[in-house]
């Protein structure tokens, strides 16, 4: 045993001494590698601004209000006492959360997906020569330089039920027969609006799109065609696969932007009649500003945050599995 | 099918594509110019006309007197120009440094500043209203500016980074070697190489200060700090909305933008192309 033990000895001190030897090595690393260098300073003392704005400005509210979402809120939003998960119960028990829910899911991804098929075609025509190529695409910079308010605003005078320019024209053209209310019946008031909101988005997506479009080199093309393949051949195999990551991007901004969107709505009809045309974001708004009730509202904006979260990790995984 | 007749379909389609989204889209402005010229007694007619009978261009003068125009155009240059500045001020240092430093917490960095580009204001707007209120800053240039300045950092830090990175780190250091130092390296070499990129933010924070709406609505109540979009805004607001004024108001304030739109279109697209495309 002893013999063992005596044996083993000068191994073992080596590899203690190995094992130091390790040891402080790495926790001179470990010092070396918190002490700041110089190009570090630089660098902390460039973003600090920065990040003491974004925290202070979004951040900070961000944690209040999901504070202020478990606790009851007075008129003017000042805490009155613990209220557990009793806003969230108001907010789902409110008749009409369901509506305004459904609203926002048809309002985001019907917007998106009509937004994004006539973007995308009207890019691929954008990207041939012909007359007048160099007017449209000036023509498209228009609802994009106009703001989402007068857009709004403009729709809102167009769609009036009385005086308004759409009911002249589709009586001209003999599309319809009688004067129809657009804005203030909710069975077409909502498809109006959505109708807005596809035309303001068409600019940006089609841009988007058309720059992605001229990204992809000519001769690949061209080598296809002395190939022989056929125009929606070359389509299908080449420009779209191409124009992936481009499309991928659109989509994602497209949907957090419409899904957060407010003037279209908050012009036109202001979610009524009857609260029936709100989207959660204008709802958000109504129940703070016009009925000031804190709770709810506050509690609604956490709800919207933990969608906005979620759907931003089902989009970082698939960005993620994409990389793979 | 032959190669002729093959063109002119191609033609024909493009045709039936581009012809209807465009005259969707010129619609309703020129809807907008035609009810701008019409007398009050021609706007409240049903069936409407088309034409105005008797184009009144004096309407183009009443609406200065009628609303604080002039007041209106100077709170909106002075939020926009505020912000630009602030945002640019801010954003540009700090895209250098994640551009061109390797620093711990870099990556920590940028994902805080990307995560600020999913939340809308709305989500943070009750809280940040009852901060304002607390700091005594409702109703003042320097909370709008501020706020304006933090929602504008993701999508400025993200363009500008994306620039900085597409120029050659060799260049500055070349410079540095030289004997400039760090900051004239950046100021002298990296900011002139970049001109596109800045510009290309300083147009897109501008112009989102510019049309921005929700957040000035719920800062700002005294009518002789509103911005445009406010001031138009509050037409519809009033017993009776004067459709012929807010049109004439609203081609003011579309023009300049739509002119500085067309003459900056290539900038506007290369800088969404640094960004986006790469």
């Amino acid at each position: 045993m002893g013999s063992y033990f005596c044996n083993k000895s000068p191994f073992l001190s080596y590899q203690y001494f190995y094992y130091a030897m390790r040891v402080s090595e790495r926790g001179t690393a470990l010092v070396k590698s918190l002490r700041v260098s110089k190009q570090e300073k630089i660098a902390y003392l460039c973003i600090l601004p920065s990040l003491f704005i974004v925290v202070s400005i979004i951040f900070v509210p961000v944690l209040k209000t999901f504070i202020n979402a478990f606790f009851e809120l007075d008129r003017y939003g000042n805490m009155k006492g613990f209220a557990g998960f009793d806003n969230f119960i108001r907010l789902f028990r409110e008749d009409l959360f369901l509506r305004i829910f459904l609203n926002t899911l048809y309002w985001t991804f019907g917007m998106v997906a009509l937004t994004i098929i006539i973007s995308l075609v009207l890019a691929l025509a954008l990207n041939n020569n012909f007359f007048g190529r160099k007017f449209s695409r000036a023509v498209l910079l228009l609802p994009w330089a106009a703001s989402l308010m007068i857009s709004a605003l403009l729709w809102r005078w167009l769609f009036n039920g009385d005086y308004g320019m759409v009911n002249r024209l589709l009586q001209d053209l003999g599309i319809i027969d009688r004067t129809i209310h657009w804005l203030a019946e909710v069975r077409t008031s909502f498809p109006s609006m959505i109708f807005v909101g596809i035309i303001v988005s068409i600019p940006f997506d089609t841009i988007t799109f058309l720059a992605g479009l001229q990204a992809i080199p000519i001769e690949l093309y061209e080598a296809c065609r002395v190939d022989g393949a056929h125009r929606l051949q070359i389509l299908f195999k080449i420009t779209l696969p191409l124009l992936k990551p481009v499309f991928f991007i659109v989509t994602t901004l497209e949907i957090i932007y419409t899904f957060n969107s407010f003037p279209i709505i908050w012009i036109m009809t202001r979610g009524d009649p009857a609260d029936h045309t709100h989207i959660m974001i204008t709802y958000l708004y109504k129940k703070a500003f016009l009925y000031q009730d804190f709770g709810i509202a506050s509690a609604l904006s956490v709800f919207i945050f933990l969608l906005l979260l979620m759907f931003s990790i089902l989009y970082a995984r698939l960005l993620y599995r994409k990389g793979d | 099918m032959n190669l002729r007749t093959q063109k002119r379909v191609n033609k024909l389609l493009i045709y039936i594509v581009v012809i209807p989204v465009m005259l969707v889209i010129i619609f309703p402005f020129l809807v907008m110019i035609l009810t701008s010229l019409k007398a009050e007694t021609e706007i409240f007619v049903s069936p409407p006309t088309w034409i105005p009978k008797r184009p009144i261009f004096k309407n183009y003068l009443d609406i200065w007197r009628y609303v604080k125009l002039a007041q209106y155009f100077k709170n909106s240059s002075m939020y926009a120009i505020g912000t630009t500045v602030l945002t640019i001020l801010i954003a540009l240092p700090a895209a250098y440094a994640t551009a061109r430093i390797r620093f711990r917490g870099r990556m920590a960095f940028l994902f805080l500043i990307l995560v600020t580009q999913m939340f809308s204001p709305i989500v943070v707007i009750i809280s940040l209203y009852k901060m304002m209120a607390l700091y005594h800053s409702l109703n003042t240039y320097r909370s709008i500016i501020v706020t304006y300045a933090a929602f504008n950092q993701a999508f400025s830090i993200w363009l500008l980074t994306g620039y900085f990175s597409t120029i050659p780190r060799d260049i500055e250091e070349a410079a540095m070697i030289d004997g400039c130092s760090r900051l004239a390296a950046i100021f002298r070499v990296l900011v002139p190489l970049a001109k596109p990129g800045i510009v290309a933010t300083v147009i897109f924070v501008f112009i989102w200060a510019w049309n921005e709406f929700l957040i000035v609505l719920t800062f700002i109540s005294t009518d002789r700090l509103w911005p445009l979009t406010l001031g138009i805004y509050g037409f519809i607001g009033r017993d009776k909305v004067l459709w012929h004024y807010l049109m004439a108001v609203s081609f003011l304030t579309t023009i300049p933008v739509v002119v500085l739109f067309l003459l900056i279109e290539k900038e506007l697209v290369s800088g969404l192309t640094a960004g986006a495309i790469r």
